[in-house]
């Protein structure tokens, strides 16, 4: 018996323990408004934290000494790895990428258990919390266990899947999705809790305001940035192929994103109760969902990396959640309903409304798409694939209207447009399409997708210049500032507004990159013999010579290629395959010349063998297709800015401190 | 209005060189590679788990994008190039689901899904629209006295 894996096995049912009582102590506490329980039911969630960091840290332990005697370990580590690939090991597969789940969450459960105001709703957030929790360890500890013993001690192990540790996004990508997974639990939390305390005001989101934020901005950071990893690894020159589980990532961000325009909605116009309620659930019950289709093996991924017993334990909670959640949502029906008034279709909540149409639209079309093959199978037993070019076809004209509401949304008033302003400003933003849509016919572009894109990029930055000149101009008038320095005051004084045109703006220059990247790429297998050279674009592609490298555990195989232009080399890239020991696959490892205006990106079609005196390369120019990694951080950096406490934050705290002790009184 | 002007211009400045570099020079090589690309983004890789013939590097979907280039060199049009390859395969193979049979429904669907979220707003909108032009309830005495108490005490209360 390995003595890591008992204290692993150990550790991991105490934070079954300790979740299992915040979850019991916790509701009967609030039932019973019984303050000693409910204070003893939060300190749950610390002890919990303590216990699954001391879990992460034992796995930790055994995969970086190589403690064969531990399941996981003897499943997915190996010796020869480095010391990161073994510590970023502990996501590689299905239970360790659970274990993971949990300890975030718990990290979550833990500081929202310092830091949460004493709201009547903290209680029985924090018991949702717990039930969360409960599942998150439990399945670990119960059903994909991952400290199990393993006998006789194997000498070896496979590795982690190839994909995997080619690549040191790994240490990166799962994290921050994990991190908004388990982020946007925390308004799921609240959103229950004031449906079961029938405090369905606008209070539970206040509360949870910048946990809404921060998991949403994990969550948009993580779809990126395994975009990039995706155009790193994967070979063809692409970022996004609509598998499955890019789906049902995109999923919850898709109803996320609704979430935070629509809660605003609610904050300004105490509208859309129940409609806020409704999304925040289908957010989180995604997430299952997703994990579910993934993991089961019901449809099939290239990046579900080991599949494991926990798809129907999955779909079970699923059900569960989904079903208390509407039950409780059905429950307090009359409260959440809404009774307000709509003064004026064209307004700030008119266009939130329409917007979060196209949204729920898309996440609709989506999910279909996904999951049809199951239906079609199940109907007629058919196999059918349903792929990219439907994806496209469904969700562009969508992604169109999405980007039309995003121009003209932010400058229209709450309540009602006066005629005059709205007038002027559609004016402004109509010329700035038509200059941006002209312009790039008049450079040669036809496709219509294409077009459309570059006018409605003009039509928003438009929108923009209007929203920034708006507040600018007015106060330049009535001080002595100049231009930076009013800029800098607004910024600083309006942090949340000012973050989310910082947002928009990174999202115009990730269409862009979209845009040029989807529809201008040009693809081209070439064969070279080494020592000669062949033209590609523009460029003259030496391949100069091969190489082949071995270390400890992988060895590399490719060419070395000059890319010349104008009789300059510009640049050296070496494309490869790799093959890490204990594992088969080869992993293509391709090589790329950024650039602003486009990256060339090489591959090797197929394996460079030591008798081998040719190369064939997959060439491919991608333009513009950097704007998306760059849109993504300027998305990033405005989301981070919003989370800035400011003085607007510390208003609303302030407001909300005050309403609650009128009412306690 | 005239800095709003600038703004634009700098940005059409920097956005439509790279937009006017996308048409590039291009060959006969790279249209037909593209149009290989373009076919194979539409085929199923039959041995990878989720990729198309475009994007794989797996060995069958080589030998398959030199099929796509050899009936693009016998002038196959693309539906005919598609349909030696669905005639192979079958239907699996499509990743563009044929628009026939049973497949109807996931063509269908995102459009009935657009339309009824487009009804369903329309009708609350118009619905909330009415009770925004609707005369207020009748104030009852006790609404009344709550309102005066509560601007008697001030707004910090």
């Amino acid at each position: 018996m390995s003595s890591l894996g008992t204290l692993g096995n150990t550790t991991l049912l105490l934070a079954l323990a300790f979740s299992l009582w915040g979850l019991i102590g916790g509701a009967v506490g609030a039932i019973r408004r019984d303050r000693r329980l409910i204070t003893s039911a939060r300190m749950a969630a610390s002890a919990t934290f303590l216990a699954m960091t001391a879990t992460v840290a034992v796995m930790e332990i055994a995969l970086l000494t190589d403690d064969f005697s531990v399941s996981y370990v003897a499943e997915t580590s190996r010796t020869t790895s480095p010391i990161w690939v073994k510590i970023v090991t502990l996501w590689a597969a299905l239970e360790g990428s659970l274990l993971l789940w949990g300890w975030l969450l718990s990290g979550y459960w833990a500081v929202l258990s310092w830091v949460a105001p004493n709201t009547p709703l903290k209680p029985w957030a924090l018991t949702v919390m717990a039930g969360v929790q409960t599942f998150f360890v439990g399945v670990p500890a119960i059903a994909a266990r991952p400290f199990n013993s393993v006998f006789p001690v194997p000498l070896e192990g496979p590795g982690p899947n190839p994909l995997l540790q080619n690549h040191w996004m790994m240490a990166v990508h799962p994290f921050l999705m994990y991190l908004g997974f388990v982020g946007l639990t925390v308004p799921f939390a609240y959103a229950i809790a004031a449906l079961i305390t029938n405090r369905p005001g606008t209070e539970w989101m206040l509360n949870t305001r910048r946990w809404t934020l921060i998991g949403w901005g994990f969550l948009t950071a993580a779809i990126i940035t395994g975009g990039w990893w995706s155009y790193e690894v994967l070979g063809w020159g692409g970022y996004w192929a609509w598998d499955p589980v890019e789906n049902v990532s995109f999923l919850p961000w898709l109803t996320a994103t609704a979430f935070i325009h629509s809660i605003q909605v609610q904050e300004r116009r105490r509208m859309l109760k129940a409609w806020n309620l409704l999304l925040i659930i289908l957010t989180f019950t995604l997430t299952l969902l997703g994990t579910f289709l993934t993991r089961s093996g019901v449809v099939s991924s290239v990046h579900s990396f080991g599949d494991g017993p926990v798809g129907p334990i999955f779909l079970g909670f699923f059900i569960v959640a989904f079903g208390l959640s509407m039950g409780l949502l059905a429950w307090r029906w009359d409260h959440v309903r809404d009774r307000s008034d709509l003064d004026h279709p064209v307004s700030r909540e008119g266009s939130f409304l329409a917007g979060n149409v196209l949204f729920l639209a898309m996440t609709f079309a989506v999910l279909l798409g996904t999951i049809f093959p199951l239906f079609v199978e199940a109907a007629t037993g058919d196999k059918v694939t349903v792929g990219a070019p439907f994806f496209d076809q469904a969700t562009l004209p969508l992604w169109m209207g999405i980007l039309f509401l995003m121009g003209i949304g932010p400058l229209l008033p709450w309540r009602r447009a006066p005629d005059q302003t709205l007038r002027g400003n559609l004016l402004w933003m109509a010329l700035g399409a038509v200059v941006f849509g002209v312009a790039s016919f008049a450079f040669g572009m036809r496709a219509i997708y294409p077009l459309i894109t570059m006018t409605l990029v003009g039509w928003n930055l438009a929108s923009l210049v209007l929203l920034v000149t708006g507040v600018v101009v007015p106060r330049l008038k009535i001080g002595q500032r100049g231009v930076a320095q009013v800029l800098r005051q607004y910024a600083f004084e309006n942090k949340r507004r000012f973050g989310s045109m910082v947002v928009h703006f990174g999202v115009l220059v990730m269409a862009v990159g979209i845009m040029g990247s989807s529809a201008y790429r040009v693809d081209e297998q070439i064969r070279i013999d080494i020592g000669s050279s062949a033209p590609f674009q523009g460029y003259i592609l030496h391949a100069r010579d091969k190489f082949m490298e071995q270390t400890p555990g992988r060895i590399s195989a490719g060419a070395v290629v000059d890319l010349e232009r104008d009789g300059q080399i510009v640049t050296t890239l070496r494309p490869r395959t790799n093959v890490f020991a204990g594992q088969e696959m080869t992993v293509p490892t391709p090589s790329v010349m950024y650039r602003p205006n486009y990256d060339i990106y090489l591959n090797v079609a197929s394996t460079v063998g030591p008798e081998q005196d040719f190369v064939v390369l997959r060439a491919v120019m991608s333009p513009l297709i950097t704007w998306i990694w760059i849109g993504g951080i300027i998305a990033a950096l405005g989301t981070a800015y919003a989370l800035v406490p400011g003085v607007q934050g510390a208003r609303a705290t302030r407001d909300l401190k005050r309403g609650l002790e009128a009412s306690q009184t | 209005m005239k800095r709003a002007v600038f703004g634009w211009l700098a940005i059409v400045l920097l956005a439509v060189p790279a937009a006017a570099w996308a048409q590039g020079d291009s060959g006969g090589v790279v249209e037909l590679e593209s149009r290989v690309f373009e076919l194979g983004r539409q085929l199923r890789c039959p041995t990878c788990t989720s990729e198309s013939v475009g994007d794989s590097s797996s060995a069958i979907s080589i030998e398959m994008r030199n099929e796509i280039r050899d009936q693009i060199a016998l002038g196959k049009s693309d539906d005919e190039i598609l349909a030696f390859f669905q005639e192979r395969y079958g239907d699996w193979v499509l990743l563009e689901p044929p628009r026939e049979g049973i497949h109807l429904f996931v063509w269908i669907l995102p459009v009935v899904g657009v339309v009824a979220g487009a009804a369903g707003l329309a009708l609350l909108m118009t619905r909330w629209l009415a009770k925004a032009r609707a005369p207020l309830d009748d104030v009852n005495d006790e609404d009344l006295a709550r309102v005066q108490a509560a601007m008697k005490s001030g707004p910090d209360a």
